[in-house]
């Protein structure tokens, strides 16, 4: 099943910046994961014609083996039309006032497909007048809190005393995204599905990445009980593990996460855990190396 | 060539909607157009100058101006008439009357009646208006009972939910395997839902959509807006489904000698828009519409925008204290996007016709539009309110002031005020739908419509409504908000008429419009109001010719 990920969140706050970087950064790197973009307004979009191999009505290949469609209003029909055509990952683009809960529904719907984060981009400049908006005010509220990871822009045109109220008024955990720059591991389930992707490691310093490989067979009550209580400056962790229960893929977005059960994986496990580089963070890094040796 | 022979029809009343003269006996034809409203005696100066014949055929029965639906969707319509109708409500349908099937007992032998009655085995059985509130729980195993080989789809009637039974998982593909263990479908009993819906919707599409089937669609529709006693309908968001493929059809389905009706078109900005690829190519598109108008077909300066959701679904955008379970409402296009689109339209003189449900929606287009009159002040300007489900007094106030006008669809309080005020919003709010006396007192242009298939494209059924105000459970709804029987004719008629711009042609009866009557039994203006919905209607006139209205059943 082909994981889906969500991307939300109001007009202005972000969304087509963060994907054209995405696919810009895909282009770039080599031995990149397939995937398909799903968006909202073709429009909007504004792909360098070098990186395009050919434009088909509704469809956007790109050299990177990656594609872009259009969804014009009718996501049931792009899902159709991609499967069978092994993604590794689906980026669905949400329109501006959609309850992204609901789009990520498609995901637990439509066959093929199965779940992979809520990412909600939110304007840090705009958002608290957005959330006091009289016809906007609810919507922002529900984006925000049906997020598994906030995605915040803007934050730089923002004074230090206000980033740090609005950090403290958000319910889930955040990034911050520069001039739409995030980095893949981050929006993307798919940079650590197949065993022999490369580990993105030239993460920028916003963040703090921790590898975790062992030999070893790990318990499977206490891995549930680890992933529950992951810490909060963790804001992705994705790999594959053993356990007495069996082998599974782990995903986890924000707060949430998610095991599959896997095949054709090699033995052992392998893990990676990106963390918001903030006072502590390497201790809490060290505490969870500690913790998964313990499992 | 001879001149055209004037043709006269004498009736027991004339109800002309002119207000300097309001009752007539005659009507004096020459061509399409009226020549003279008035009586026999009045008219002999033309008598004496032309020659003429007196038609008596209607001399016993009530003349009024052809009835206007100013919102009505023939593309939606086209979808669902090819289906069979088993619903709570009556509908009178021109192949005859439905009436209400009111337990899941009479559902289930309704749809096992329609069944029986189809030869082929193979062929498929659409039922529409399933609603658990008087039919109970629909299933798989229920429709198996009554034929599992046989496709049967049965549609909610919201269009948001519909069941399938073996035949039709078979007939679409659907099998467990592929959608056994997913969410919004339960396949056990063959529900589909929210995004499950799309799935099976994706699946049912070649079918429904199918050319021939459209076609057969709009002759149906063609049938049931003559049958309302329409003479013009109004097609409120030309696009919706495919620019072309409407256009297409719509000329070769209602561009013809047999139909007695006109389409004004307005265009869906939204979809326009998606295909020209910006508000401004989509604005010169729509100037340059009206270059392809035929006799029956007319683009002109009107454009359709959406504000917020479905009424049925709950999704309107409400003001506190919103809806009782706590959830909210959704907005079709991001207010941003909105006053983009509308100031490009404001700008450029269009008539906006903004689609708005709740009273946040409301809100919304009344500060909208209070902006655009502030930046660039128009009058005269036809900003028209579309739905208009829930509203408060004072926004009809400012309605007044900023000079717009609504188009009602006041079914929402026949068919759902009961169930709103119960499951949604609260008795206040419910009864208080559609505030449509309110927009009366505040002399506010003010037009009722189907938006077919969401009511009965019978205007004489939404005067019944706007006037008795009782809904589908007989209780009375805010009767504050009850208008007269003639304040009901002018919403159907002269008020309709001036929404979508037609005023000067049609909406009444004077010299010089076109010839569009209603032809009915009853006065309705003196009618028992309980009795408007059954007056039955003896035919239309549409541009001076006569097409009388057959009916079948009672």
């Amino acid at each position: 099943m082909t994981p889906l990920t969500v991307l939300g969140g109001y007009l202005g706050a972000g969304k087509t910046t963060i994907i054209n970087g995405l696919l810009a950064s895909l282009a770039q790197a080599t031995d990149n994961p397939r995937i398909a973009v799903l968006i909202n307004d073709f429009g909007a979009i504004n792909i360098d014609a070098k990186l395009i191999r050919k434009h088909q009505g509704r469809t956007v290949e790109l050299t990177s083996g990656c594609v872009c469609c259009d969804i014009q209003d009718d996501l049931g029909s792009a899902l159709d039309a991609l499967r069978g055509a092994s993604f590794e990952q689906v980026l669905v683009e949400a329109s501006g006032v959609a309850y992204p809960a609901k789009v990520a529904n498609y995901a637990l719907t439509w066959p093929g497909y199965r779940p992979a984060g809520i990412l909600v981009a939110v304007d840090a400049l705009n958002v608290e007048d957005q959330k006091k908006d009289k016809f906007i005010g609810h919507l922002i509220d529900a984006q925000i809190t049906e997020a598994d990871l906030l995605l915040l822009t803007k934050l730089d045109q923002l004074d230090c005393n206000h980033r740090q109220t609005l950090r403290d008024s958000l319910p889930t955990r955040a990034v911050r995204v520069d001039h739409g720059c995030v980095d893949a591991d981050i929006l993307l389930a798919a940079t650590l599905s197949r065993p022999d992707s490369p580990v993105v490691k030239d993460h920028s310093d916003q963040f703090r990445t921790l590898d975790y490989q062992s030999d070893r067979i790990l318990d499977h009550d206490r891995l549930l009980t680890f992933l529950d209580e992951l810490p909060e400056p963790v804001v992705r962790a994705k790999g594959w593990i053993h356990d007495n229960q069996g082998a599974w893929w782990l995903q986890s977005v924000g707060k949430r996460w998610t095991l599959e059960p896997a095949t054709a994986i090699p033995d052992g496990t392998n893990l990676v855990f990106i963390a918001l580089a903030k006072p502590g963070t390497g201790a809490m890094l060290s505490g969870l190396k500690h913790a998964l040796q313990g499992l | 060539m001879p001149e055209p022979v004037l043709t006269v029809y004498p009736a027991r009343s004339v109800i002309t909607m002119n207000p300097s003269l309001p009752r007539a006996e005659a009507v004096a034809v020459r061509g399409d157009r009226i020549v003279e409203v008035g009586t026999l005696a009045s008219m002999q100066p033309w008598f004496d100058a032309h020659e003429h014949i007196v038609d008596d055929r209607f001399s016993s029965n009530v003349i009024v101006p052809g009835f206007i639906d100013p919102h009505l969707h023939p593309t939606m319509a086209a979808v669902l008439l090819p289906m069979n109708f088993v619903t709570a409500t009556e509908w009178k349908l021109p192949w005859g009357t439905v009436s209400p099937s009111m337990t899941p007992e009479a559902f289930l032998n309704r749809v096992a009646e329609i069944e029986a009655a189809v030869e082929n085995p193979e062929e498929p059985v659409f039922i529409w208006g399933y609603h658990q509130l008087w039919h109970g729980s629909m299933s798989r195993p229920l429709l198996n009972k009554i034929n599992a080989t046989r496709p049967i789809i049965v549609w909610h009637r919201s269009f948001h939910e519909l069941y399938l039974n073996d035949g039709a998982l078979k007939f679409l593909h659907i099998t467990e395997a592929e959608v056994g263990n997913r969410k919004q479908i339960d396949y056990p009993n063959g529900h589909f839902f929210e995004a499950g819906l799309g799935y099976a919707v994706n699946r049912l599409n070649p079918t429904i959509l199918a050319p021939e089937k459209y076609a057969e669609g709009l002759e149906r529709l063609k049938q049931v807006v003559h049958f309302g006693g329409h003479t013009t309908i109004a097609d409120m968001a030309t696009g919706l489904f495919d620019f072309d493929a409407e256009w297409l059809m719509l000329k070769q389905v209602i561009e013809r000698d047999d139909t007695p009706f006109r389409v004004e078109l307005v265009p869906d900005a939204a979809r326009l828009r998606a295909s020209k690829g910006s508000n401004e190519a989509a604005l010169a598109f729509a100037k340059s519409l009206p270059e392809q108008n035929t006799h029956r077909l007319r683009f002109s300066d009107h454009i359709k925008l959406f504000a917020d959701g479905a009424f049925f679904s709950q999704l309107a955008q409400l003001q506190e204290p919103g809806y009782i379970d706590g959830h909210h409402g959704e907005w079709i296009t991001p207010p941003e996007k909105l006053e983009e689109a509308m100031r490009i339209y404001w700008n450029a003189g269009f008539k906006i016709h903004l689609h708005v449900t709740g009273d946040l929606g409301v809100e919304l287009g009344l500060d909208l539009l209070e902006k655009l009159q502030w930046e660039r002040p128009r009058f005269n300007h036809g900003f028209t309110f579309e739905h208009f489900g829930f509203s408060t007094p004072e926004q009809v106030e400012r309605i007044a002031k900023l000079g717009a006008s609504v188009s009602a669809n006041v079914y929402y309080l026949y068919e759902l005020s009961d169930a709103y005020a119960r499951h949604g919003i609260g008795f206040e709010r419910a009864s208080q739908m559609a505030r449509l006396s309110a927009c009366f007192a505040n002399g506010i242009t003010t037009a009722l419509h189907s938006d077919f298939t969401m009511a009965p494209a019978e205007p004489l059924n939404n005067a019944w409504v706007a006037v008795n105000r009782i809904n589908s459970t007989e209780q009375l709804m805010g009767p504050e908000e009850r208008i007269t029987a003639e304040q009901a004719l002018a919403a159907i008629t002269i008020n309709a008429a001036r929404v979508i711009g037609r005023a000067d042609d049609i909406g009444s009866l004077r010299a010089g419009k076109k010839a569009d009557f209603t032809v009915l039994r009853d006065d309705p203006l003196t009618t028992d109001p309980m009795h408007l919905k059954d007056i039955p209607i003896v035919a239309t006139v549409f541009e001076g010719r006569p097409f009388p209205i057959e009916r079948t059943g009672r």
